[in-house]
């Protein structure tokens, strides 16, 4: 029987979420396709995840293990799925369209000769041809792509965060695990990590609810913070409030900061620049307050307040 | 003794600089919180002969400096110098760095979409060949708060009887914005299309909007070959007020007071059109702001500074709407797009109940 | 210190539009520019130079059109320009582009590769590592910082949450974070001289020496099946009246529904 294998990707704050929504994706495809679903895992002392991975509707894991595959590195990690590739056959192999995912994606997609999708955020495989379609985004994200690889080679995409759910666990660890030695030397390691500093910390880009503050605020966060703080969202700002200091950069929305996804954005004081209005596009919910009834803003809102921020949310801020 | 500049011009001015100090004391950066910039001081540091502690990139170009000396120092030359050092030596600042490439990419420093230019004017018969020609500029071609400005402009220019011509998107930045940044060869080439582009219209005449356009056609555009008679809008509004051919539609009722923008004043001395022109519009009291006409208190945004985001302690323009509060006017006029953005975000900050307009918007009422 | 610096020309992305009859993209109404990234690397290309001393050569696989921009990378300060053009190498995917560049890049000779993160226009990312494949070379992505020493380039590259510091011996290849300097402006002298007498190499597929079956839309692993358009959500924009307490029991409302 294929499989379509995910690469799970771990580091220090545990397993990447994108990987569990990916293998979600994949599961399903499987079980829909006559398929069976893997999970691959490279690196060295890994032994806690593989055995998490254990707990998902999985046919295998297969685990590459090697000390030379400790740190990450393009070239041994791409070199050992090679490897590994080879020995097992997969149909497919699904990464998520992380910075290291992508590397090693690519240079797996050379070394084997594969079709390569990118960053698609949507999967599916054809009942003709048993061959995944993916939709790719491309142009800022306007226009889309539906991608197919080209029969006869091993298929690859990566997949977008946020768009897949992550899969239902089971009580009881069922998967085989796989224990994979690749044929590496110390000089397949090309790069050496000299340094590494991550603080695992609540992203905006995948908070739920986001209160924004613009311009109209003057900097003044206060009443921000008190509505953000009444209904649990995430307070974030506009660009010229990053650039002033009212707020760290990785609290700005915009083309320059993040784009949400939430449910619920409340931009108070923000006029509606262009580069602004494309961090919100995604949001499903936008209330805006703004004192200039012809603020572009309304434009990309679905309930528009003219008023002053000062007056309106303290009143909110009570009625909640 | 080595000189730190290579420019003769540069240094025979300073070698007129007696060290009064007054320069400093008129800086607007220096009425905030202490003294920012001391143009003294880097003045006495090139007369000995040492590299001057700067960062010409704080000034705002306002030339307050040049019209309190007393001995005609050209400051302004110096600290232009200065920026053109630091162009060559890939020491600009990055905003300014990004305001070339959109000027070469799309012909206006914010890199709207060159082929929107024109948009403002949709809906108004204006020609592409005629005799005047309007040369709107940047921002107020893309602002949609400022589009009002060209449009009423428009409107009474040809209630005049003025036969007016625009570029459209065929219109590209005057080249304020190079020219600060102490680039030249690009300038060069921008300046020339622009006075191809002026010739081809038919123009003899070109009425600007901002003051900083006006400064560039008027002031620098002769030196590569630009012969044109050009007028500020307020000039020429003023103008056919003589003739009794302007139409100013309806009075304002109430205390207004004029905003005398930098580069209208202090560097083209027009001060008295304006006025003239409010002073007819009907019920509208004009009352003098402390620190007006040549020693007018600069908004913030000259010398490029409009493109960089700066911390609102450090802009003048905070303290110039208090001075508008002061004099019991609810509106605000002036004559200078970067004026009217500087001052209306200066006013929803400090949340005055003042309105800021265009002259031409009290003009054609608003 | 030979620096080759991969680039590509694509239509401001805000100005593409999607033709619904035809299904195409249309670009025709676009500006074209460098890509923005590879700005980024072309900066970080002449600032190594200006360090170390070297050559900066730009390379870019496109139509006869990019020519201009390979000349404006020079009047920002590359000392040569290469483009490989023929309509055979037309319509290539990531896997079949790199092969291409591979090659060229092999051609011209090189210590280290700088590339943009990834394009405005299909934003793959794909293209960097897989150069490096082709090659056999390391390569180090999104880098926003580089320093070349000894035989080594030092870059601190972004990671979720944080960044990391990774060196590789040369050669190799590196990929430039978007925004991570201020790509200078061109020279405008240098811009006039490169217009009028600067001479690009220009190589057929031929002339490069590459296999047919591993370029253009024969040498592709993936074929795109159809082209949709994303349409953004359409916006309510429905006033919300009244006095403020008004105001604010109706958004007291309203968001109390969104979030149960």
């Amino acid at each position: 029987m294929q499989e379509i294998w995910v690469y799970v990707e771990c580091w220090e704050g545990g397993i990447e979420d994108v990987s569990l929504e990916v293998m979600g994706k994949a599961i399903g495809l499987a079980a829909e396709n006559g398929m069976k679903c893997s999970a691959v895992v490279v690196g060295y002392g890994l032994e806690e995840y593989v055995e998490k991975l254990r707990r998902y509707e999985l046919y295998r894991i297969y685990y590459v293990v090697d000390e030379l595959l400790k740190t990450y590195d393009p070239s041994t990690f791409s070199k050992s799925l090679h490897q590994l590739v080879t020995a097992y056959q997969p149909a497919a192999i699904l990464f998520g369209a992380t910075y290291n995912g992508t590397d090693v994606a690519a240079r797996l997609a050379v070394r084997t000769g594969a079709g390569m999708i990118a960053h698609v955020i949507a999967l599916n495989i054809e009942k003709e041809t048993g061959m995944l379609v993916g939709d790719v985004p491309g142009f800022g994200g306007k226009i889309v792509a539906a991608c197919k690889c080209r029969p006869g080679a091993l298929q690859i995409a990566t997949v977008r965060h946020g768009i897949f759910n992550p899969p239902e666990k089971d009580e009881v660890p069922k998967a085989e695990v796989i224990h994979f030695t690749p044929q590496l030397q110390k000089t397949d390691t090309r790069t050496v990590l000299v340094d590494r500093k991550v603080e695992p910390r609540k992203e905006i880009s995948r908070a739920d609810r986001v209160v924004i503050a613009g311009m109209g605020t003057g900097g003044d966060l206060t009443p921000i913070r008190k509505l953000a703080e009444k209904i649990g969202a995430e307070v974030a700002v506009t660009r010229p409030l990053a650039d002033m200091g009212a707020a760290p950069r990785d609290m700005q929305i915009g083309s320059t900061g993040y784009s949400l996804k939430s449910r619920l954005a409340i931009v108070a004081g923000a006029s509606g620049a262009t580069h602004f209005v494309s961090g919100i596009r995604d949001v499903k919910t936008v209330i805006s307050i703004n004192t200039d009834k012809d603020a572009p803003i309304f434009q990309f809102s679905d309930y528009c307040v003219e008023g002053d921020l000062f007056k309106i949310i303290p009143k909110l801020v009570e009625k909640l | 003794m080595e000189a730190v500049l290579n420019s003769s011009d540069v240094l025979r001015t300073v070698s007129l600089c007696f060290q009064c100090g007054a320069c400093t004391a008129s800086c607007p950066l220096n009425i905030m919180d202490g003294i920012k910039m001391s143009p003294r001081r880097v003045l006495r540091s090139i007369q000995l002969g040492l590299k001057p502690d700067i960062d010409p990139f704080t000034c705002m170009m306002c030339m307050a400096c040049e019209r309190a000396c007393p001995r005609g120092v050209k400051i302004l030359e110096v600290i232009r110098y200065f920026r053109a050092e630091a162009y060559r030596e890939n020491r600009s600042p990055e905003k300014l760095v990004q305001a070339l490439w959109n000027i070469y990419e799309e012909g206006n420093p914010w890199g709207y979409p060159s082929k929107d230019r024109g948009k403002w004017s949709g809906g108004l018969e204006i020609k592409e060949r005629a005799k005047t020609l309007l040369y709107v500029g940047c921002i107020i071609s893309y602002d949609v708060r400022l589009q009002k400005i060209a449009r009423n402009i428009v409107k009474l220019l040809t209630n005049a009887g003025v036969e007016v011509a625009i570029l459209g998107d065929r219109e590209r930045c005057c080249g304020d914005t190079v020219y600060n940044a102490g680039e030249t060869d690009f300038l060069e080439e921008l300046i020339e299309s622009n006075i191809k582009e002026f010739r081809e219209a038919g123009a003899e005449t070109v009425i600007t909007i901002s003051p900083h356009c006006h400064n560039m056609i008027k002031n620098i555009y002769p030196r590569y070959g630009g012969d044109f008679e050009v007028l500020h809008y307020t000039e020429y509004l003023s103008n056919l007020l003589d003739a009794d051919k302007l139409k100013i539609h309806t009075g304002h009722n109430g205390k207004i007071t004029y905003h005398d923008p930098c580069y209208l004043g202090r560097y083209l001395n027009i001060f008295e059109e304006p006025r003239k022109l409010l002073e007819h519009a009907k019920g509208a009291e004009l009352v003098e702001m402390k620190l007006n006409k040549a020693v007018s208190l600069c908004c913030g945004g000259g010398g490029g500074r409009i493109l960089f985001e700066s911390k609102p302690e450090e802009r003048p323009s905070r303290i110039r709407v208090n001075q508008a509060a002061e004099t019991g006017a609810k509106t605000l006029v002036t004559s200078c797009p970067y004026c009217i953005i500087n001052f209306e975000d200066s006013v929803k900050m400090q949340r005055h109940d003042i309105r800021v307009v265009d002259v031409a918007e009290i003009l054609t009422g608003l | 210190m030979k620096i080759v610096v991969c680039v590509k020309v694509v239509p401001k992305i805000e100005q593409v539009r999607f033709n619904p009859e035809t299904k195409t993209v249309d670009r025709s109404k676009a500006t074209n520019e460098i890509n923005d990234a590879d700005k980024n690397a072309l900066e970080s290309a002449l600032q190594i130079k200006q360090k170390l001393g070297g050559e900066v050569v730009a390379l870019s696989m496109g139509p006869p059109f990019f020519e201009p921009f390979l000349k404006l990378c020079v009047a920002m300060g590359a000392d040569d320009a290469v483009l490989v053009s023929d309509p055979v190498l037309a319509a290539a995917d990531t896997y079949a582009t790199s092969y291409v560049l591979a090659q060229a890049i092999e051609r011209i000779g090189f210590d280290l590769v700088l590339c943009g993160e990834n394009t405005a226009d299909s934003g793959t990312g794909q293209v960097p590592p897989q150069i490096a494949e082709w090659l056999g070379i390391p390569n180090i992505s999104y880098a926003s910082h580089i320093d070349a020493v000894d035989g080594k380039i030092i870059a601190k590259r972004t990671v979720r949450n944080g960044y990391e510091v990774v060196e590789a011996k040369l050669p190799a290849l590196v990929s430039v974070e978007l925004g991570s300097n201020t790509p200078r402006f061109p020279d405008f002298k240098r811009k006039r001289w490169a217009d009028r007498e600067f001479r690009l190499k220009v190589w057929t597929a031929a002339e490069l020496g590459v296999e047919f079956d591993k370029v253009g839309r024969l040498g592709s692993k993936t074929d795109v099946i159809e082209l949709k358009e994303l349409s953004t959500p359409e916006r309510r924009k429905e006033l919300i009246t009244g006095s403020e307490e008004e105001i604010a029991a109706r958004l007291a409302e309203i968001i109390k529904a969104e979030l149960t």
